[in-house]
């Protein structure tokens, strides 16, 4: 009698694990380019415009990430 | 930030702050949208596969697909800010007295390097291919009166320009130098 791996049942555990992975990842790759954008970089309006748009595009893809789990 | 950094002294300029070109960092850019558009071909390819052939279905696993496509254009946002960082952060200050060279090579590995330019022995342009030619990019080397290390521009835009910028600094530093030895002697 074999044992049957049920690969639906653990599907949403893999996404919902998936998506917070990225999320730490995301935010500290986020905290390394601010890091270097408003340390090393030659302007900081360029900087944060940078740092704006990394944050508000990763949040759109994070929110359609979320709403399909 | 850079500026800050550097410290120019009182009577110090810059005169031009230089990245790559922009061809360069469209090319990178192209191959990260590629690499995000990658499942989304492999869906529309699988389309045509006849529905027997595949062991699942794929209207039954639209949420998990939408999710797994979110977290790659997720990896891939964060590649298209990595390379902007490194054309960003990678920039060739010259003033009107020295030359300071940041290499950005991936976040954690960055080289910065300066040379006065009186210590400027030899400046080569060099361009290669077709599209170089057309788009006016190339590369730069400056030789310097050291032996540690010679500075490489890779893929700057108007070379020729850029060097003969260079050297009208440094013929200024070198043609005022002796006037200067000369009024110091008479006082």
């Amino acid at each position: 009698m074999g044992v049957q791996f049920d690969f639906d049942a653990y599907l949403p555990l893999f996404t919902e694990g998936m998506f917070f992975v990225l999320l730490f990842f995301f935010s500290v790759y986020g905290l390394f380019l601010g890091y270097h954008w408003f340390s090393f970089g030659a302007s900081r309006h360029t900087s944060m415009i940078a740092l704006t748009t990394y944050l508000l595009g990763g949040a759109v893809l994070f929110l359609i990430f979320a709403a399909a789990l | 930030m850079l500026s800050e950094k550097i410290q120019l002294d009182a009577d110090e300029s810059i005169l031009i702050q230089v990245r790559k070109h922009w061809f360069i960092i469209m090319l990178q850019i192209v191959s990260v949208v590629v690499f995000a558009l990658i499942p989304l071909a492999a869906f529309v390819l699988l389309k045509y596969v006849p529905i027997t052939v595949l062991p699942i279905s794929f209207a039954e696993y639209t949420p998990v697909l939408i999710s797994l496509y979110s977290g790659w254009l997720i990896c891939a946002w964060m590649a298209l800010f990595g390379v902007w960082t490194n054309y960003y952060l990678d920039v060739w200050t010259i003033t009107n007295k020295r030359l300071i060279a940041v290499d950005q090579h991936g976040l954690f590995n960055r080289h910065t390097g300066s040379f006065r330019l009186e210590r400027l022995q030899d400046i080569n342009v060099t361009i290669h291919g077709m599209l170089a030619t057309l788009l006016d990019f190339g590369d730069l080397h400056a030789e310097t009166a050291s032996d540690d290390r010679d500075f490489v521009a890779r893929g700057i835009p108007k070379p020729q320009e850029l060097k003969a910028l260079i050297l009208s600094a440094t013929d200024a530093i070198t043609y005022a130098q002796p006037q200067s030895i000369e009024k110091s002697a008479e006082v």
